[in-house]
């Protein structure tokens, strides 16, 4: 099983397959449907299509979905895309009130995409993994308790010693940098 | 403000004094156990050898742990392994808080920062440095020191050895048990990685090329070691010579393909515009000509070495420069 991703701005066909990839959208296809499909491995090639992962567990194509919401069908024609961006943006009824400018969509879909993600919480965005950064735990993480009671020694460390003028340059070199950076 | 470079053969710390000095500290870290019993303990006593007495047993320790280990016939115990606590030593942590105490003392106040180093995920290994990391803040913070913050080993080296450079350099530990590798930008680490092949490595493949032993090829070593030329010594050793020659080159050359490898993992996050030193640095790299000897690894790779790469050269103190970059982060940090 061979997981790809879309990595080209225009949909992809993949006509052998009877299938279509758009960008940055991720699907599963088996290893006999990677090995016949001219198509796939063409799009590969070229760098339109990237494989993200490969395993030896052949599935079904399926769709890996990127988010909740209306396009969940493998196969997205142009009639869905226009009655999805009829729904959220009115506005686009154009002169007869029906047609839609095809050209002009592009950069609405993506601004609706972006403020349909911001809404979503992050847990329906990373495929049902909550993503937190510094996360950690409340109460002491769990150490075995080390202890030298009953322990006596005469242990001694070899020791020597050097100017400290280049730990001291070093430092002064540390703190202008961070002055930098925190103005930067 | 303290640095505790944690190592496999050497534990060392650093500290600044009030005269501007750094004293820095050093304890081998191996030991012998031994029965407790009056006789020997005085005995030990008289000839003033370093030792831990535990309920009926005596630890012996450092150097005299060594050499003791050799006159009995016995192997010295490490509390530490390829880099990080041994597993299986039981007493590795009670006589590491003993050792640890002995170089960094007690902290005299709540608010002493210790920085101490930790190795990089090995890539030739599956172990992982969690359990290390978790029992070194336990046993430094027992001391009395909260806050006590782990720094990679080699991005320590950069600390104390790239100052004119703001800090970017690519660090090379060649330690006891793993080389530790560690690229950075102005302090920020773009990669870091360890190997789990060092000078206890080079030691051990030397002895099973020549029917040696890793000890008596670590004697051989530290006797003195010409790379460039296995003919300057002893002739009864040149055999051992040549080996460890031939295994400090393979050794050097993994180094480089690993960094060419692990570099092009990470390439998306590094972007690198200015070229940078490569800094060699810890105890493995201390024999005579093993820096010419990188140089001719280096620039048999050089023209697809990814890494822009000004000149390479080694730390200013090699044994100490771990510790001594610690003490710079903590000295920086406790500001």
């Amino acid at each position: 099983m061979v997981r790809l991703m879309g990595n080209s701005t225009e949909r992809i066909p993949i006509r052998d397959l009877g299938d279509v990839i758009y960008y940055k959208q991720i699907k599963e296809f088996s290893d006999a449907e990677l090995e016949t499909s001219r198509d796939l491995n063409r799009e590969i090639k070229t760098g339109r299509i990237i494989v993200l992962d490969q395993n030896k567990a052949p599935r079904g194509s399926e769709d890996t979905p990127a988010h909740s919401g209306a396009l969940s069908n493998n196969s997205l024609t142009i009639s869905d895309l226009k009655a999805a961006m009829r729904e959220m943006l009115p506005e686009l009824k154009g002169s007869n009130g029906n047609e839609i400018d095809l050209k002009g969509l592009v950069p609405l879909i993506q601004d609706a995409i972006r403020s349909e993600m911001a809404r979503m919480p992050l847990h329906q965005m990373s495929g049902g993994v909550s993503v937190e950064s510094g996360a950690s735990f409340k109460d002491a993480v769990y150490t075995p308790t080390v202890s030298t009671a009953g322990m006596t020694s005469n242990v001694s460390a070899k020791e020597t010693g050097v100017s400290g003028d280049s730990a001291n340059e070093a430092l002064a070199a540390l703190r202008k940098l961070n002055k930098i950076s925190n103005r930067t | 403000m303290k640095g505790l470079d944690i190592g496999t053969c050497f534990l060392v710390s650093a500290a600044q004094d009030s005269n501007n000095q750094i004293q820095f500290k050093t304890i081998r870290d191996a030991f012998l156990d031994m029965d407790n019993e009056s006789q020997i303990k005085n005995l030990l006593k008289m000839s003033k050898v370093d030792f831990i007495e535990s309920g009926d047993k005596l630890f012996i320790i450092g150097d005299n742990a060594v050499t003791m280990a050799n006159i009995f016939k016995k192997e010295a115990r490490r509390p530490l392994s390829k880099g990080v606590i041994a597993p299986g030593e039981l007493e590795a942590e009670k006589i590491l808080l003993v050792l640890i105490e002995t170089i960094i003392g007690r902290a005299r106040s709540q608010d002493e920062v210790c920085f101490y180093s930790v190795p990089g995920k090995p890539i030739n290994s599956p172990m992982d440095i969690t359990y290390h990391e978790a029992m070194f803040a336990k046993l430094i913070g027992s001391l009395g020191y909260n806050k006590c913050i782990a720094l990679n080993e080699a991005a320590a080296i950069v600390y104390s050895n790239a100052a004119k450079e703001q800090f970017s350099a690519l660090a090379l530990s060649f330690g006891a048990g793993m080389v530790n590798v560690a690229l950075l930008y102005q302090t920020m680490i773009g990669m870091s990685f360890s190997i789990e092949n060092s000078g206890d490595w080079l030691d051990e493949s030397a002895a099973r090329a020549t029917g040696s032993t890793a000890g008596r090829i670590q004697s051989i070593k530290e006797k003195g070691l010409n790379l460039l030329d296995p003919n300057d010594g002893d002739p009864k050793t040149l055999r051992e010579r040549e080996a460890l020659i031939i295994y400090y080159k393979s050794l050097i050359l993994r180094v480089l393909d690993s960094i060419k490898n692990e570099f092009k993992k990470s390439q998306g996050n590094i972007a690198l515009p200015t070229s940078i030193p490569i800094i060699l640095s810890g105890g493995t790299s201390l024999p005579k000509g093993f820096k010419q000897l990188f140089e001719e690894g280096f620039n048999s790779v050089k023209e697809t070495f990814p890494i822009p790469v000004s000149e390479v050269r080694c730390a200013a103190d090699q044994l100490n420069a771990v510790a001594q970059g610690l003490l710079v982060a903590a000295m920086n940090y406790g500001q």
